[in-house]
Protein backbone atom coordinates (compact mmCIF):
# COMPACT_ATOMS: atom_id res chain seq x y z
CA UNK A 1 0.00 0.00 0.00
CA UNK A 2 2.62 2.45 -0.98
CA UNK A 3 2.80 4.90 -3.82
CA UNK A 4 6.52 4.41 -3.88
CA UNK A 5 6.02 0.87 -5.11
CA UNK A 6 5.18 2.41 -8.41
CA UNK A 7 6.90 5.51 -9.68
CA UNK A 8 4.58 8.26 -10.91
CA UNK A 9 6.04 7.89 -14.37
CA UNK A 10 4.79 4.36 -14.62
CA UNK A 11 1.48 5.25 -13.01
CA UNK A 12 0.98 7.95 -15.59
CA UNK A 13 1.45 5.50 -18.38
CA UNK A 14 -0.85 3.02 -16.80
CA UNK A 15 -3.50 5.65 -16.27
CA UNK A 16 -3.71 6.20 -20.01
CA UNK A 17 -3.85 2.47 -20.54
CA UNK A 18 -6.46 2.15 -17.85
CA UNK A 19 -8.85 4.67 -19.40
CA UNK A 20 -8.38 2.74 -22.63
CA UNK A 21 -9.17 -0.57 -20.93
CA UNK A 22 -5.77 -1.94 -21.73
CA UNK A 23 -4.77 -3.02 -18.22
CA UNK A 24 -5.24 -6.42 -16.70
CA UNK A 25 -7.28 -6.74 -13.52
CA UNK A 26 -4.09 -7.26 -11.57
CA UNK A 27 -2.52 -4.13 -13.01
CA UNK A 28 -5.64 -2.12 -12.25
CA UNK A 29 -5.30 -3.23 -8.63
CA UNK A 30 -1.70 -2.07 -8.47
CA UNK A 31 -2.56 1.22 -10.10
CA UNK A 32 -5.39 1.78 -7.65
CA UNK A 33 -2.97 1.51 -4.79
CA UNK A 34 -0.83 4.20 -6.32
CA UNK A 35 -3.81 6.43 -7.02
CA UNK A 36 -5.03 6.14 -3.45
CA UNK A 37 -1.71 7.41 -2.24
CA UNK A 38 -0.87 9.99 -4.90
CA UNK A 39 -3.00 13.09 -5.38
CA UNK A 40 -1.28 14.18 -8.58
CA UNK A 41 -1.87 10.89 -10.34
CA UNK A 42 -5.42 10.49 -9.14
CA UNK A 43 -6.14 14.00 -10.41
CA UNK A 44 -4.76 13.05 -13.80
CA UNK A 45 -6.82 9.91 -13.82
CA UNK A 46 -10.03 11.80 -13.01
CA UNK A 47 -9.38 14.31 -15.75
CA UNK A 48 -8.52 11.80 -18.41
CA UNK A 49 -11.64 9.90 -17.63
CA UNK A 50 -13.75 13.04 -17.79
CA UNK A 51 -12.05 14.09 -21.00
CA UNK A 52 -13.34 10.97 -22.69
CA UNK A 53 -16.64 12.81 -22.96
CA UNK A 54 -15.20 14.80 -25.86
CA UNK A 55 -15.28 11.68 -27.94
CA UNK A 56 -18.79 10.69 -28.71
CA UNK A 57 -18.50 7.29 -30.34
CA UNK A 58 -19.86 7.18 -33.83
CA UNK A 59 -23.39 6.01 -34.05
CA UNK A 60 -23.87 3.24 -36.54
CA UNK A 61 -23.65 5.34 -39.66
CA UNK A 62 -26.42 5.20 -42.19
CA UNK A 63 -25.45 3.17 -45.20
CA UNK A 64 -27.35 4.04 -48.34
CA UNK A 65 -29.86 1.37 -49.32
CA UNK A 66 -28.56 -1.16 -51.79
CA UNK A 67 -24.98 -0.01 -51.39
CA UNK A 68 -23.42 -3.47 -51.10
CA UNK A 69 -25.30 -4.75 -54.13
CA UNK A 70 -24.25 -1.75 -56.19
CA UNK A 71 -20.61 -2.04 -55.24
CA UNK A 72 -20.66 -5.75 -55.94
CA UNK A 73 -22.18 -5.22 -59.36
CA UNK A 74 -19.57 -2.61 -60.18
CA UNK A 75 -16.74 -4.72 -58.86
CA UNK A 76 -17.68 -7.74 -60.91
CA UNK A 77 -18.46 -5.64 -63.92
CA UNK A 78 -14.96 -4.26 -63.72
CA UNK A 79 -13.28 -7.58 -63.09
CA UNK A 80 -14.82 -9.40 -66.00
CA UNK A 81 -14.16 -6.56 -68.33
CA UNK A 82 -10.46 -6.19 -67.53
CA UNK A 83 -9.95 -3.32 -65.22
CA UNK A 84 -7.21 -1.02 -66.32
CA UNK A 85 -6.07 -0.03 -62.92
CA UNK A 86 -4.93 3.44 -63.06
CA UNK A 87 -6.52 4.57 -59.86
CA UNK A 88 -10.22 4.64 -60.52
CA UNK A 89 -11.43 8.13 -61.14
CA UNK A 90 -14.49 8.88 -59.18
CA UNK A 91 -17.15 10.43 -61.28
CA UNK A 92 -18.04 12.66 -58.41
CA UNK A 93 -14.51 13.91 -57.92
CA UNK A 94 -13.99 14.80 -61.54
CA UNK A 95 -17.00 17.02 -61.38
CA UNK A 96 -19.51 14.72 -63.00
CA UNK A 97 -22.81 14.39 -61.28
CA UNK A 98 -23.49 10.74 -61.87
CA UNK A 99 -23.35 8.68 -58.75
CA UNK A 100 -22.22 5.15 -58.46
CA UNK A 101 -20.32 4.68 -61.68
CA UNK A 102 -16.60 4.30 -61.72
CA UNK A 103 -14.92 5.65 -64.78
CA UNK A 104 -11.36 5.25 -65.78
CA UNK A 105 -11.12 1.67 -66.89
CA UNK A 106 -10.73 0.28 -70.35
CA UNK A 107 -13.36 0.62 -72.98
CA UNK A 108 -14.67 -2.80 -72.14
CA UNK A 109 -14.86 -1.99 -68.50
CA UNK A 110 -16.68 1.17 -69.37
CA UNK A 111 -19.19 -0.82 -71.34
CA UNK A 112 -19.68 -3.16 -68.45
CA UNK A 113 -20.08 -0.26 -66.11
CA UNK A 114 -22.51 1.22 -68.52
CA UNK A 115 -24.38 -2.04 -68.57
CA UNK A 116 -24.66 -1.94 -64.82
CA UNK A 117 -25.76 1.63 -64.86
CA UNK A 118 -28.27 0.75 -67.49
CA UNK A 119 -29.60 -1.92 -65.25
CA UNK A 120 -29.91 0.49 -62.42
CA UNK A 121 -31.44 3.19 -64.48
CA UNK A 122 -33.60 0.65 -66.23
CA UNK A 123 -35.23 1.85 -69.37
CA UNK A 124 -33.58 5.21 -69.67
CA UNK A 125 -30.08 3.88 -69.27
CA UNK A 126 -30.80 1.08 -71.66
CA UNK A 127 -32.11 3.36 -74.32
CA UNK A 128 -28.95 5.40 -74.28
CA UNK A 129 -26.77 2.37 -74.20
CA UNK A 130 -28.40 0.54 -77.01
CA UNK A 131 -28.16 3.55 -79.23
CA UNK A 132 -24.46 3.20 -79.55
CA UNK A 133 -22.59 0.11 -78.56
CA UNK A 134 -25.23 -2.53 -78.76
CA UNK A 135 -27.81 -1.35 -81.18
CA UNK A 136 -27.05 -4.24 -83.50
CA UNK A 137 -28.14 -6.62 -80.81
CA UNK A 138 -31.63 -5.31 -81.27
CA UNK A 139 -32.32 -4.95 -77.63
CA UNK A 140 -35.52 -3.08 -77.50
CA UNK A 141 -35.87 -0.88 -74.54
CA UNK A 142 -39.63 -0.88 -74.62
CA UNK A 143 -39.75 -4.57 -73.89
CA UNK A 144 -38.35 -3.55 -70.62
CA UNK A 145 -37.91 -6.89 -68.88
CA UNK A 146 -34.98 -5.89 -66.78
CA UNK A 147 -33.74 -9.35 -65.99
CA UNK A 148 -33.71 -10.52 -69.55
CA UNK A 149 -32.00 -7.38 -70.57
CA UNK A 150 -29.34 -7.73 -67.94
CA UNK A 151 -28.75 -11.32 -68.91
CA UNK A 152 -28.32 -10.36 -72.50
CA UNK A 153 -26.00 -7.60 -71.51
CA UNK A 154 -23.99 -10.09 -69.61
CA UNK A 155 -23.73 -12.41 -72.52
CA UNK A 156 -22.85 -9.58 -74.76
CA UNK A 157 -20.05 -8.51 -72.55
CA UNK A 158 -18.73 -11.97 -72.23
CA UNK A 159 -18.63 -12.28 -75.97
CA UNK A 160 -16.60 -9.15 -76.05
CA UNK A 161 -14.01 -10.65 -73.76
CA UNK A 162 -13.65 -14.20 -75.02
CA UNK A 163 -10.35 -14.84 -73.31
CA UNK A 164 -11.81 -14.34 -69.89
CA UNK A 165 -15.28 -15.73 -70.07
CA UNK A 166 -14.63 -18.92 -68.21
CA UNK A 167 -12.12 -17.72 -65.72
CA UNK A 168 -13.22 -16.71 -62.34
CA UNK A 169 -12.85 -12.99 -62.06
CA UNK A 170 -9.57 -12.96 -60.27
CA UNK A 171 -9.20 -9.31 -59.55
CA UNK A 172 -6.21 -7.64 -61.03
CA UNK A 173 -4.61 -10.66 -62.59
CA UNK A 174 -3.53 -10.27 -66.16
CA UNK A 175 -2.78 -6.65 -65.61
CA UNK A 176 0.67 -5.40 -66.46
CA UNK B 1 -30.00 -9.88 -55.67
CA UNK B 2 -28.01 -11.83 -53.13
CA UNK B 3 -30.21 -13.13 -50.40
CA UNK B 4 -28.09 -13.77 -47.35
CA UNK B 5 -28.72 -17.19 -45.96
CA UNK B 6 -28.18 -17.90 -42.31
CA UNK B 7 -25.25 -20.25 -42.68
CA UNK B 8 -23.44 -17.65 -44.74
CA UNK B 9 -23.18 -15.49 -41.69
CA UNK B 10 -20.96 -18.11 -40.13
CA UNK B 11 -18.33 -17.91 -42.81
CA UNK B 12 -15.18 -16.06 -41.91
CA UNK B 13 -13.90 -13.07 -43.82
CA UNK B 14 -11.04 -15.19 -45.08
CA UNK B 15 -13.43 -17.73 -46.52
CA UNK B 16 -15.46 -15.02 -48.15
CA UNK B 17 -12.32 -13.54 -49.67
CA UNK B 18 -11.41 -16.91 -51.11
CA UNK B 19 -14.89 -17.42 -52.49
CA UNK B 20 -14.84 -13.99 -54.04
CA UNK B 21 -11.58 -14.86 -55.72
CA UNK B 22 -13.30 -17.97 -57.02
CA UNK B 23 -15.81 -15.71 -58.66
CA UNK B 24 -18.69 -15.88 -56.22
CA UNK B 25 -20.44 -12.59 -56.34
CA UNK B 26 -22.55 -13.05 -53.23
CA UNK B 27 -19.45 -13.75 -51.17
CA UNK B 28 -18.15 -10.32 -52.01
CA UNK B 29 -21.48 -8.71 -51.38
CA UNK B 30 -21.51 -10.33 -47.97
CA UNK B 31 -18.07 -8.93 -47.23
CA UNK B 32 -19.25 -5.48 -48.19
CA UNK B 33 -22.36 -5.83 -46.06
CA UNK B 34 -20.28 -6.90 -43.11
CA UNK B 35 -17.89 -4.00 -43.24
CA UNK B 36 -19.71 -1.17 -44.97
CA UNK B 37 -20.96 0.40 -41.78
CA UNK B 38 -17.53 0.67 -40.23
CA UNK B 39 -15.96 1.98 -43.40
CA UNK B 40 -18.68 4.59 -43.75
CA UNK B 41 -18.10 5.58 -40.16
CA UNK B 42 -14.39 5.80 -40.65
CA UNK B 43 -14.49 7.86 -43.82
CA UNK B 44 -17.02 10.18 -42.23
CA UNK B 45 -14.48 11.13 -39.63
CA UNK B 46 -12.36 12.63 -42.37
CA UNK B 47 -14.81 14.12 -44.85
CA UNK B 48 -17.79 16.34 -44.47
CA UNK B 49 -19.91 15.88 -47.54
CA UNK B 50 -22.12 12.82 -47.69
CA UNK B 51 -21.62 12.47 -51.43
CA UNK B 52 -17.84 12.49 -51.03
CA UNK B 53 -18.13 9.90 -48.32
CA UNK B 54 -20.19 7.50 -50.37
CA UNK B 55 -17.89 7.81 -53.36
CA UNK B 56 -14.87 7.15 -51.24
CA UNK B 57 -16.38 4.15 -49.51
CA UNK B 58 -17.33 2.76 -52.88
CA UNK B 59 -13.88 3.42 -54.19
CA UNK B 60 -12.44 1.68 -51.15
CA UNK B 61 -14.38 -1.50 -51.77
CA UNK B 62 -13.60 -1.48 -55.47
CA UNK B 63 -9.92 -1.10 -54.74
CA UNK B 64 -10.15 -3.84 -52.17
CA UNK B 65 -11.79 -6.05 -54.75
CA UNK B 66 -9.11 -5.41 -57.30
CA UNK B 67 -6.37 -6.12 -54.77
CA UNK B 68 -8.10 -8.98 -53.06
CA UNK B 69 -5.57 -11.57 -54.14
CA UNK B 70 -2.93 -9.65 -52.19
CA UNK B 71 -4.85 -9.86 -48.93
CA UNK B 72 -2.90 -11.83 -46.33
CA UNK B 73 -5.03 -13.38 -43.69
CA UNK B 74 -2.44 -12.71 -41.00
CA UNK B 75 -4.05 -9.33 -40.57
CA UNK B 76 -7.76 -8.90 -40.18
CA UNK B 77 -9.80 -8.01 -43.21
CA UNK B 78 -11.02 -4.85 -41.56
CA UNK B 79 -7.56 -3.49 -40.82
CA UNK B 80 -6.58 -4.24 -44.39
CA UNK B 81 -9.68 -2.42 -45.56
CA UNK B 82 -8.91 0.46 -43.24
CA UNK B 83 -5.58 1.03 -44.91
CA UNK B 84 -7.19 1.16 -48.32
CA UNK B 85 -9.86 3.54 -47.05
CA UNK B 86 -7.29 5.76 -45.42
CA UNK B 87 -5.23 5.94 -48.60
CA UNK B 88 -8.33 6.80 -50.58
CA UNK B 89 -9.09 9.60 -48.16
CA UNK B 90 -5.56 10.94 -48.36
CA UNK B 91 -5.50 10.80 -52.16
CA UNK B 92 -8.81 12.54 -52.25
CA UNK B 93 -7.72 15.31 -49.91
CA UNK B 94 -4.54 15.77 -51.89
CA UNK B 95 -6.44 16.06 -55.14
CA UNK B 96 -8.64 18.68 -53.61
CA UNK B 97 -5.64 20.57 -52.36
CA UNK B 98 -6.50 19.98 -48.75
CA UNK B 99 -3.30 18.28 -47.86
CA UNK B 100 -3.37 16.59 -44.50
CA UNK B 101 -1.30 18.05 -41.75
CA UNK B 102 1.85 16.04 -41.38
CA UNK B 103 3.70 15.93 -38.12
CA UNK B 104 6.94 17.81 -38.35
CA UNK B 105 8.81 16.28 -35.49
CA UNK B 106 9.88 12.69 -35.41
CA UNK B 107 6.82 10.99 -34.06
CA UNK B 108 8.63 7.90 -32.85
CA UNK B 109 10.90 9.52 -30.33
CA UNK B 110 9.99 9.04 -26.70
CA UNK B 111 8.79 5.61 -27.58
CA UNK B 112 6.27 4.49 -25.07
CA UNK B 113 6.87 7.56 -22.98
CA UNK B 114 4.88 10.68 -22.41
CA UNK B 115 6.99 12.93 -24.52
CA UNK B 116 7.29 16.36 -23.09
CA UNK B 117 7.15 15.98 -19.36
CA UNK B 118 4.23 15.09 -17.24
CA UNK B 119 1.01 14.58 -19.17
CA UNK B 120 -2.03 16.55 -18.29
CA UNK B 121 -5.58 15.41 -18.37
CA UNK B 122 -8.32 16.64 -20.58
CA UNK B 123 -11.03 18.68 -18.88
CA UNK B 124 -14.57 17.61 -19.60
CA UNK B 125 -16.78 19.46 -22.07
CA UNK B 126 -18.99 22.15 -20.59
CA UNK B 127 -22.01 20.46 -19.06
CA UNK B 128 -24.40 22.60 -21.09
CA UNK B 129 -23.16 21.23 -24.38
CA UNK B 130 -25.28 18.91 -26.46
CA UNK B 131 -23.79 15.75 -27.88
CA UNK B 132 -23.74 17.01 -31.42
CA UNK B 133 -22.07 20.22 -30.31
CA UNK B 134 -19.38 18.25 -28.57
CA UNK B 135 -18.93 16.17 -31.69
CA UNK B 136 -18.57 19.25 -33.84
CA UNK B 137 -15.93 20.81 -31.61
CA UNK B 138 -14.03 17.54 -31.35
CA UNK B 139 -14.09 17.14 -35.07
CA UNK B 140 -12.81 20.65 -35.64
CA UNK B 141 -9.98 20.08 -33.20
CA UNK B 142 -9.10 16.71 -34.72
CA UNK B 143 -8.86 18.33 -38.12
CA UNK B 144 -6.14 20.59 -36.81
CA UNK B 145 -4.00 17.76 -35.53
CA UNK B 146 -1.16 16.18 -37.46
CA UNK B 147 -2.58 13.04 -38.95
CA UNK B 148 -0.50 10.58 -36.93
CA UNK B 149 -2.21 11.93 -33.84
CA UNK B 150 -5.61 12.33 -35.39
CA UNK B 151 -5.57 8.75 -36.66
CA UNK B 152 -4.92 7.18 -33.28
CA UNK B 153 -7.56 9.29 -31.59
CA UNK B 154 -10.14 8.39 -34.21
CA UNK B 155 -9.33 4.71 -34.01
CA UNK B 156 -9.13 4.61 -30.23
CA UNK B 157 -11.79 7.04 -29.09
CA UNK B 158 -14.30 7.01 -31.90
CA UNK B 159 -13.88 3.56 -33.41
CA UNK B 160 -13.11 1.84 -30.13
CA UNK B 161 -10.16 -0.20 -31.37
CA UNK B 162 -7.72 -1.75 -28.92
CA UNK B 163 -4.01 -0.81 -28.97
CA UNK B 164 -3.30 -4.13 -30.63
CA UNK B 165 -5.85 -3.50 -33.36
CA UNK B 166 -4.58 0.02 -33.92
CA UNK B 167 -1.04 -1.29 -34.19
CA UNK B 168 -2.13 -3.76 -36.85
CA UNK B 169 -4.14 -1.19 -38.68
CA UNK B 170 -1.41 1.41 -38.79
CA UNK B 171 1.37 -1.16 -39.12
CA UNK B 172 3.33 0.18 -36.20
CA UNK B 173 4.34 -1.32 -32.86
CA UNK B 174 2.12 -1.23 -29.81
CA UNK B 175 4.70 0.99 -28.12
CA UNK B 176 4.33 3.48 -30.92
CA UNK B 177 0.55 3.35 -30.64
CA UNK B 178 0.77 4.04 -26.94
CA UNK B 179 3.20 6.87 -27.34
CA UNK B 180 1.09 8.45 -30.06
CA UNK B 181 -2.10 8.19 -28.03
CA UNK B 182 -0.52 9.81 -25.00
CA UNK B 183 0.88 12.61 -27.04
CA UNK B 184 -2.24 12.95 -29.15
CA UNK B 185 -4.23 13.60 -25.98
CA UNK B 186 -1.87 16.38 -25.02
CA UNK B 187 -2.04 17.91 -28.49
CA UNK B 188 -5.79 17.61 -28.50
CA UNK B 189 -5.99 19.45 -25.24
CA UNK B 190 -3.67 22.22 -26.44
CA UNK B 191 -5.69 22.82 -29.58
CA UNK B 192 -8.92 22.66 -27.68
CA UNK B 193 -7.76 25.27 -25.21
CA UNK B 194 -6.53 27.50 -28.02
CA UNK B 195 -9.61 27.22 -30.19
CA UNK B 196 -12.48 26.67 -27.85
CA UNK B 197 -11.65 27.56 -24.27
CA UNK B 198 -15.28 28.59 -23.85
CA UNK B 199 -16.43 25.00 -24.13
CA UNK B 200 -14.12 23.60 -21.52
CA UNK B 201 -15.70 22.82 -18.22
CA UNK B 202 -14.74 25.23 -15.50
CA UNK B 203 -12.99 27.72 -17.75
CA UNK B 204 -15.88 29.91 -18.81
ZN1 LIG C 1 1.76 9.48 -8.73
Amino acid sequence: MNARNMPCEQAERWIHQHVDQELSVKQVGELRQHLDACAACSGLYAELKAGKAWFVPSEAPAVPAGFAARVTALAFAGAEGTIEREAPVLAHLSGGGSRGVVLGGSDRFLKRATAVAAGLLAVLGLALYSQNAVSERSLVAEEGNLETVLEEMDQLNQEQVPSETEDAPKPEESQR
Amino acid sequence: MGVVRMQEIERTDEELVQETLDGRREAFQLLVERHQSRVFGLVRHYLRSGAEVEDLVQDTFLKAFSKLSTFQSNSSFYTWLYRIAKNSVLDHLKRKGRSPIVAMEDPEDNLGGMGEGRSTGLPAPDAAMMKHEISAVTRAVLEELPDIFRDVLILRELEGLSYQEIAETLEVSIGTVESRIFRARAKFKDKLMQQHPEFVEGLS
